[in-house]
């Protein structure tokens, strides 16, 4: 039997990945019923296995209560796994587990580990200027002496598109836009290797997301960063990733090249996610393949593979025995019983997106 | 590095655009002030406030005799009347009182005050009388207005040993809008500190608090502020029993103004910029008193102004119970406790009026507090 | 031979709605015009402060104090082909009630907000079908809404209508609410960013049961979206919106494949594609939406205008100028006495 934790499959061949998620797993204990004695167990993450390969873009898709927003909150130890490993290559002290890291080592690690969110209204205190914000996590670390934070914030916000001449104002003052780059500005204070972006351009307005699309592009190459990025717009992922890992119900269902993954996907779910996404040009007359049903609750989802009940392709071992993650080719898993044997195609007659 | 560049050349003239939006440079206090400028009764609260606060610290200034000076020839007299047009029905600009005189009312016997319209004094601004001094500091004995002696000017009548009445309301007022004022400062304190650590570290600590709290909510209110104050030893001073009776206060009120900074820790404990500033390497207090504070302290200036009215209410029913502040102090709720019964009422109504004052204030507290918490959220339209 | 004077459905004449705020008169809707034929799906795309919907709020006379509809007209032309004129009701009137929801009916982007959380959805049905109908008995009003649940593809109709709106997922909310939209049979449905809170494989459905609905009932649709490819799946007419101005509307094939205004073109190029180079940058518009108080002078869209001409679009508003069969740019560049107007 192939268990994951075991499995050594890198997504890139190179040198060890900068992230190497293995088996993690987190559940949470809901209370229900009169006295709240009627507990349920959500499996928010299911032996989840993935690689960050250093300097790369790595997605994590999928909708909503898949898991992906809780993988990011485990990473930076805002929430604590239940098992499984998290290794980082910390460029000081070599690899370290960070899922059950010390609250010295966490704070070590924080250093290079950032997070942006998703709302910028939310993620900015309201009542504190640009200058504290951004000024804020180098402050806090002891990262400079004080009469270098002034020059070193201004320059911050010079990265990210914004004038220093600003940096007195008060985040009710900016656009959405504007507000997701102060945002930014303050993920790289620190100078961190890897930046978790939980759906960064989601909450953005169309014009907006290119720009800071661009912006995150632009500040990759020039600070050598690594990207978690977490999103549901598949357009997007495809645009800005290089690998990309797919979730369905607290589980990876696949994990590959993106654009390969993309062109000819392995999991049916994969598929029926690339032939739900809009797409420009095809006409009002366009039928889609949407699958049937919606994603069904996370307390108490389906057995064996949980995409079972809405897959065209299941089988009754679908429904029983739980297909583990496997390597169908260089560089890509898949979850599924049957993965590699299945018609599937990203879009009718055309590529996705 | 030069993409950035480009990039920011890109969005420089539409941030310079920001300047023109007058909103744009305000912070959240400003945008707070505007917003409660438009709720008109709670700037009526706050004008009405502002001249109550004035009056209590200019009280010497104002009120036109001393708060012990007695009248003895005077007591139970009515409160005079100021007029314009004298008995002849000739108009004088300077408005005037009439002297008052001491008669046997022939159908009860008791003595009765009557105006002697043969006398006129006139009413003066800036006239010698009791010296006084405010704040211990500034000593004088010009007050704002009144008459020539032997000429009597009771604006509010006077009480049964012959104080006048409107000149005690004005120096009780220094009791009675203070004793809140340090209460609720007491309560906020342990309210608010208790209320943040117990809502952001949860666990035994909350559940002993929340028990706590239960436990003061729960108690009679009256019942167990005449107990906490028949603690207070008869031998201590005017001013000791006065922040006695402020710490009594603020025994019940710190419980409720916990709780609801505790709710709104909890819901603020999981919002993005909290868990931004953890994920910055904050420590707990900094999260605590630098992002959970600033954040719920405007709700909590609101909870505060509305606090304060029941302090007010609670002093002048310890000190009308005559378990509170007590002579030769002097409250709103000490002079209340002259018109204890019926009678007292029935024949001089006028010792009633501290009881205006008080409502006036308590209604203003409460416009200010409704204004404030409007204004709390200045982004919600 | 064709009838010269089909109206249509829904026309709408040089629409202006105003806000007087603190800081003066804003003009969220500035001068629009367009029309809904009988059975057709016009989509309205533009970004958050557009004026979209505050343009649908208008349709259905719901634009609320401090903003008012300060003047064009809304034309209304039902089974009866009698034109009413709906900017002359009152907000509040019978007849405009009875207009919302028999004629034209709304859903919107969270449908949770749109239930009553302590009334089962069957209940809430009912109630809009006995507001509409108020002949009609309790029990025939249940029939009804046990169908049009079924209508809307929902399992277990007569199970599901004494749910609570908690107790459905986000995909089936939508669609009792789509339900509840079309219980009272409107020629209209007006759909405010009805799929943007769901996931992509229920948008998709919802998508496709909107589609199919359309085509089985034959109304008509506004719908109202952010984002060009959903617009492009349902629509058969598209006008683009921009600080309140239509810059452009036509086909929806023809707008999509041949954009005459610098602005639908900018959208285009800035979405993300297959072909497009991952290791290239997106073709961004600058800048950001100017907030309506700070409206720029001449076209609103010259401030971030690639092909903006100095002297001419910051000092004109363009018109809407003819650019095909049917499609019209508010743009100088399709202007067909540009030349004039630059020499």
């Amino acid at each position: 039997m192939s268990s994951t934790m075991n499995e050594p499959t890198p997504l890139a061949e190179s040198s060890s990945p900068l992230l190497s998620v293995r088996g993690v797993s987190k559940h949470f204990v809901l209370n229900g019923g009169v006295f709240g004695r009627a507990k349920s167990t959500v499996r928010a993450l299911d032996d989840v296995s993935f690689d960050v390969p250093h300097g790369a873009s790595v997605g994590l898709v999928g909708e909503s209560g898949c898991g992906k927003s809780t993988m990011g909150h485990t990473i930076m130890g805002g929430l604590s796994a239940n098992s499984g490993e998290i290794q980082f290559d910390d460029p000081e002290r070599g690899r370290v587990d960070i899922a059950y890291a010390d609250s010295e080592l966490r704070r070590h690690v924080r250093l290079n580990i950032q997070m942006v969110f998703q709302d910028p209204n939310a993620s900015l205190n309201p009542r504190m200027t640009l200058a504290d914000l951004v000024a804020e996590p180098l402050i806090i670390n002891k990262l400079l002496p004080k009469a270098e934070i002034p020059p070193r914030v201004a320059q911050l916000l010079e990265q990210v598109g914004l004038s220093p001449r600003y940096m007195d104002r008060y985040p009710h003052a900016l656009s959405g836009g504007q507000r997701q780059r102060v945002v930014i500005a303050r993920a790289l204070a620190m100078n961190p290797k890897l930046v978790v972006a939980d759906e960064p351009v989601s909450a953005l307005d169309v014009s907006i997301q290119a720009q800071t699309l661009n912006l995150l592009k632009d500040l990759q190459v020039e600070h050598n960063l690594t990207y978690l990025f977490i999103a549901h717009d598949l357009s997007v992922v495809n645009y800005f990733t290089d690998e990309t890992v797919v979730m369905y119900l607290g589980r990876v269902v696949e994990t590959g090249n993106t654009r390969t993954m993309f062109k000819a996907p392995l999991h049916p779910y994969t598929a029926a996610l690339l032939n739900s996404v809009p797409r420009l040009g095809h006409g009002k007359a366009t039928e889609k393949r949407a699958p049937k049903g919606e994603v069904p609750s996370a307390v108490n989802p389906p057995a064996g593979c949980h995409f079972h009940p809405r897959c065209p392709y299941a089988q009754p071992i679908c429904s029983t025995e739980v297909p583990p993650l496997r390597t169908i080719s260089a560089g890509r898993q898949a979850r599924c019983h049957f993965a590699g044997e299945l018609p599937l195609v990203a879009a009718p007659g055309q590529s996705a997106i | 590095m030069s993409d950035t560049r480009a990039l920011a050349a890109d969005l420089e003239p539409e941030i310079e655009t920001m300047s023109a939006r007058p909103t744009a440079i305000l912070s959240v206090r400003q945008l707070m002030w505007r917003k409660f400028r438009r709720n008109r009764l709670a700037v009526f609260g706050l004008v009405v406030l502002t001249v109550m606060y004035m009056l209590a610290v200019l009280a010497g200034f104002v009120a036109p005799y001393g708060v012990r000076e007695t009248h003895q020839q005077f007591p139970r007299t009515s409160p005079t009347v100021i007029r314009f047009i004298d008995a002849d029905g000739q108009f004088h600009l300077q408005p005037f009182v009439y002297a008052i005189t001491r008669a046997m009312d022939p159908e009860t016997f008791s003595m009765v005050s009557v105006e002697d319209t043969s006398v006129r004094y006139p009413v003066e601004l800036f006239i010698r009388g009791t010296p006084y001094n405010i704040l211990g500091i500034l000593k004088s004995d010009v007050h704002l207005f009144g008459v020539e002696a032997p000429g009597k000017l009771f604006l509010l009548g006077t009480d049964t040993t012959g104080r006048d009445l409107f000149s005690r309301i004005l120096y009780g007022s220094q009791v009675s809008l203070t004793v809140g004022l340090f209460g609720v400062i007491l309560a906020l304190v342990i309210g608010a500190s208790v209320g943040i650590i117990s809502g952001y570290y949860g666990g035994w600590f909350d559940e002993i608090v929340q028990r706590i709290i239960e436990m003061t909510l729960a108690f009679p209110q009256i019942p167990l502020w005449l107990a906490l104050a028949t603690l207070v030893p008869p031998t201590w001073s005017s001013v000791q029993v006065y922040f006695a009776i402020s710490i009594v206060l603020s025994i019940l009120s710190w419980g409720a103004l916990a709780r609801q900074v505790r709710a709104m820790v909890l819901s603020l404990r999981t919002s993005d910029f909290v868990r931004a500033a953890s994920y910055a390497n904050a420590t707990p207090p900094r999260i605590m008193f630098r992002h959970l504070l600033p954040s719920t302290m405007s709700h909590i200036l609101v909870i505060a102004t509305l606090t304060i009215p029941s302090m007010i209410l609670g002093e002048t029913a310890l000190s009308f119970l005559g378990l509170g502040i007590k002579a030769p102090m002097t409250s709103w709720g000490v002079l209340l406790n002259e018109a204890q019964s019926v009678q007292v009422i029935l024949q001089l109504p006028w010792l009633l009026s501290p009881a205006a004052f008080v409502v006036l204030t308590i209604i203003s507290f409460n416009f200010v507090g409704d204004g404030l918490r409007d204004a709390a959220d200045p982004f919600s339209r | 031979m064709t009838e010269p004077n089909v109206s249509p459905l829904l026309s709408v004449d040089d629409l202006v709605v105003e806000f007087h705020t603190e800081g003066g008169v804003v003009r969220a809707v500035n001068g629009v015009s367009f029309a809904i034929e009988k059975g057709a799906t016009l989509a309205l795309i533009g970004e958050s402060g557009c004026g979209k919907s505050v343009t649908s709020l208008a349709l259905l006379n719901l634009v609320r104090p401090p903003g008012k509809i300060a003047s064009g007209t809304i034309t209304y032309t039902g089974d009866d082909a009698e034109a009413r004129l709906i900017t002359d009701w009152k907000s509040s009137s019978e007849q405009m009630r009875q207009f919302r929801g028999a004629e034209v009916a709304m859903i919107f982007q969270e449908p949770m907000t749109s239930f009553d959380p302590l009334f089962t959805i069957g209940e809430q049905i009912v109630e809009m079908v006995l507001a509409h109908r108020p002949k009609t008995s309790r029990s025939a009003a249940r029939d009804i809404a046990i169908d049009m649940l079924g209508l809307v593809r929902l399992p277990q109709p007569e199970v599901l209508i004494d749910r609570y709106p908690h107790q459905l997922s986000g995909g089936m909310r939508q669609r009792v609410m789509i339900a509840m939209a079309l219980c009272c049979g409107p020629n209209l449905l007006i759909a405010d960013e009805p799929t943007t809170a769901l996931d992509v494989t229920t948008e998709s459905q919802i998508l496709d049961l909107l589609r199919q609905l359309q085509s089985e009932l034959g109304m008509a649709m506004l719908f109202i979206t952010h984002d060009l490819a959903v617009a492009s799946e349902v629509a058969d007419d598209i006008a683009v919106m921009y600080l309140g101005y239509v810059v452009e509307r036509g086909a929806a094939a023809d707008v999509l494949s041949s954009p005459s205004h610098p602005y639908t073109r900018a959208l285009l190029d800035s979405l993300p594609k297959i072909d497009t180079d991952p290791a290239s940058r997106l073709n961004a518009i600058k800048g950001m939406v100017p907030t309506p108080d700070e409206m720029p002078r001449g076209c609103p869209f010259h401030t971030r205008c690639r092909e903006a001409m100095p002297g001419l679009c910051d000092q004109r508003l363009p018109e809407l100028y003819a650019c095909g069969q049917g499609h019209q740019a508010r743009c100088f560049l399709v202007d067909p006495q540009l030349e004039v107007l630059r020499g």
